[in-house]
């Protein structure tokens, strides 16, 4: 009769194999386990017994018990078991073509990356889905949360790339059912099924560290005061729009309309355009296929020189019109183009992500509408 | 065009896990699943390992079933209703014993009658003389 510690040894060799199916993994641990104790009557010791019934078995012999028993029991499970696996190997081919590709058109591999994202985000619930079809040994809550889970991932990636409302919200869901439901269950199960432990640990601590990521990147935005910068940014609409109110109500004054207020309107007027249109155009790019960002710089090379030249014109212009010399200052801060260079002025501004150069250009709008309120009190005094 | 993939993999499999000495697999394969039904209707209740012991004592040492071949039948018969399960703790480890349903005592009969039908059939035409 074999002893506890034997049969253990027994169990952790079958358990390499991961079979789940049913109760079969019970009965080839009795059938082995009589087969090693006939062979210890005929004389044999545990050790050669043991290492000869495994050399015959095979490294994956157990497994492929498994899956011929369920293609004879259900040819579909069989099917459904493979193809979605291999649903999962084309996204991951098309990932890391994307990332090769790369180093080629930079358009194209993101196609691919997102594609191959799509295709195996795709993949992750099908697998739960088809775990929960299955008679299995897996945990009905694995897979249940494991699904759940998955679906609010999707759900917020999903919101995020489309920026719809409460995007935010969703997010924190999803982390908050992968880190409180998910991660639990599945590390609760490893040991309630005897899983294999190096394998399902390793890939329970990556899924760990990137949720873990994700949330403090998440906290990171919030409380990063760069990012509160571009919050602010976002509300500098809000201040053109002010100063187009307070220069509304100097033109219903404008009784003494001379050409110098005539041309300072005129001049800040179409700079502002030329920002408008500037920014309409970056913002559409946005909205191109698949919704990523499409934003290239170099294609409007020739737009930021021009408007570095109209900048510099439009300051100058604006000190010439100024007697205070404190608002002289300001204007000259806040508009150079010059400093240190006017290249790294573009650089800095303009050859950054979609997002910053679009709130770049908003800032600087809302520059030039200060500046032309400001100019038009001075005008008027 | 994937079925004949599957087919394909499993055909290579069985070459691997079928030891049967003397008489060949292809042979053997269809019969097993009657074998066991034919085993099971003369005992209350067998398990795995006892089942190939079994079949082995009875074939005078030739046929050599392995777990292999053997497990997935009995889960199929399981999953038919034709065979019930129970399981028991013995010598400290998990034992799962097989026992035929009322459903497969009729199947058996039927299998067991086909079989016999089949091997007449077979003799008569390998004796034949012209």
């Amino acid at each position: 009769m074999l002893t506890d510690s034997q049969i253990k040894r027994i169990q952790n060799e079958i358990e390499k194999q991961n079979v789940t199916f049913s109760h079969l993994k019970e009965d080839i641990l009795d059938h082995l386990c009589c087969e090693i104790e006939n062979e210890i009557t005929k004389g044999t010791d545990f050790d050669s017994a043991f290492n000869n019934t495994f050399k015959a078995i095979g490294d994956n012999g157990i497994k492929k018990i498994e899956n011929e028993t369920i293609f004879l029991i259900d040819y579909k499970i069989f099917v459904r078991r493979k193809s979605i696996f291999q649903f999962a190997t084309i996204g991951l081919v098309l990932f890391v073509l994307g990332v090769f590709i790369q180093l080629v058109d930079l358009r194209i591999s993101k196609f691919f990356q997102f594609s191959g994202i799509l295709v195996l985000l795709g993949f992750i619930p099908l697998f739960f889905i088809n775990n929960l079809l299955q008679r299995s040994e897996k945990p009905v809550l694995f897979n249940i949360y494991g699904l759940f889970s998955s679906l609010l991932t999707i759900g917020a990636i999903l919101f995020a790339i489309q920026n719809w409302p409460y995007k935010e919200l969703i997010f924190l869901f999803s982390v908050f059912a992968l880190l409180i439901l998910f991660i639990p269950t599945y590390a609760w199960s490893i040991y309630k099924y005897q899983w294999n432990k190096i394998i399902h640990f390793s890939f329970l601590y990556f899924v760990f560290l990137f949720v873990s990521l994700q949330f403090s990147s998440y906290l990171y935005k919030k409380n990063n005061t760069a990012n509160a910068f571009i919050h602010l940014e976002n509300n500098t609409e809000a201040y053109v729009e002010y100063y187009n109110s307070e220069i509304r109500k100097i033109n219903d004054l404008s009784f003494f309309s001379n050409n110098n207020y005539q041309n300072v309107r005129e001049q800040s007027d179409k700079l502002y355009n030329n920002l408008e249109e500037l920014k309409k155009g970056i913002t559409t790019k946005k909205t191109g296929f698949w919704n990523i960002d499409m934003y290239n710089p170099n294609e409007y090379e020739n737009n930021f020189n021009n408007l570095a030249i109209q900048f510099s014109k439009y300051r100058d212009y604006c000190i010439a019109q100024i007697a205070d010399n404190k608002l002289k200052v300001l204007i000259n801060q806040s508009f150079t183009t010059e400093f240190p260079d006017t290249e790294i002025w573009i650089r800095s501004n303009f050859f950054q992500t979609q997002t910053t150069v679009i709130n770049n250009i908003t800032r600087l709008q809302r520059d030039i509408k200060f500046t032309e309120y400001q100019l038009l009190k001075e005008l008027m005094n | 065009m994937y079925n004949k993939n599957v087919i394909y993999n499993i055909a290579l499999y069985n070459y691997e896990v079928y030891s049967i000495t003397m008489i060949s697999k292809e042979l053997l394969k269809g019969s097993i699943k009657s074998i066991v039904l034919k085993i099971l209707t003369q005992h209350e209740r067998m398990y795995g390992y006892e089942l190939t012991q079994k079949v082995e004592e009875l074939s005078n040492g030739t046929i050599k079933l392995t777990f292999g071949a053997l497990y997935p039948i009995l889960h199929k018969l399981e999953d038919d209703d034709l065979v019930e399960t129970e399981s028991e703790i013995v010598n400290n480890r998990n034992r799962i014993y097989y026992k035929l349903s009322n459903k497969g005592r009729k199947s058996a009969l039927e299998k067991i009658e086909e079989l016999k039908v089949f091997t007449s059939i077979i003799q008569k035409i390998i004796e034949h003389k012209a």
